[in-house]
């Protein structure tokens, strides 16, 4: 079978990726949260957010969820109907607008913005 | 679970994490400076409705995952004959790995706080 890159196409990709990577990291996730009963451990693992790189990760973790949730609704849309034809447009507006802003939004208190 | 049952649920946990998400991206993020300390995270975690609100997103982000990881797992396997047995491997970690989040989560949720 041979793909060709169209937005539908991409959009898939983009969707089982991100997906996949976030089913992984609620056992990241949850795994931190069970050294809640200890203080020192916890505080331990939350100086990890300190970490440049770990903010990275963190900045990248958004991206993940903004860019599953945008494409999540995009899917709800045309299973409830919008035309096709329109599958682009709804695409392009939720990825770059929608998403670019939530991003941004995002971004600003995990790099100490919002202090 | 395949076929329109699995489309609805996954519509419906699709629908309770995109708010559930900004509701739990919102306090961690944006309630106040330096908020993200031990303290802070115990006390919401103590709150019964905090408790209610996290054990709905648990499950909800739980099956939405795993069942998407099912989905994929069927496509992959295909329809030969061959891949009943790719299936079954898959249906077993999947729920192995649901059992293990979903007590994680509980005793996280119940024990602490």
């Amino acid at each position: 079978m041979r793909y060709r890159w169209q937005t539908g196409y991409v959009a898939w990709l983009i969707h089982r990726g991100s997906g996949v990577f976030l089913t992984l990291y609620i056992f990241a996730h949850l795994y931190i949260l069970t050294h809640l009963k200890n203080p020192e451990k916890y505080a331990e693992l939350l100086l990890l957010l300190k970490n440049p790189l770990v903010k990275l990760g963190e900045i990248f973790l958004l991206a993940m969820v903004i860019v599953h949730a945008c494409n999540g609704i995009r899917l709800t849309m045309l299973d409830l109907g919008a035309p096709t034809r329109t599958q682009k447009t709804i695409f392009i507006v939720l990825v770059v607008l929608g998403g670019g802003t939530l991003f941004l939004l995002g971004v600003w208190p995990i790099m100490g913005g919002a202090n | 679970m395949i076929g329109t049952a699995a489309w609805f649920f996954q519509r419906i946990t699709g629908a309770v994490l995109l708010f559930g998400m900004i509701i739990h991206f919102w306090t961690m993020h944006y309630s106040g400076a330096e908020q993200i300390t031990y303290e802070f995270v115990l006390k919401r975690i103590s709150d019964p409705y905090w408790k209610t609100f996290d054990l709905i997103l648990l499950a909800s982000v739980i099956w939405h995952g795993l069942s998407g990881i099912w989905g994929i797992s069927v496509e992959y396997a295909g329809s030969k004959d061959s891949s009943a047995l790719l299936l079954k491997f898959f249906q077993a970690i999947i729920l192995l790995s649901g059992l293990l989040l979903t007590v994680t989560g509980i005793y996280i949720i119940w024990a602490t706080g």
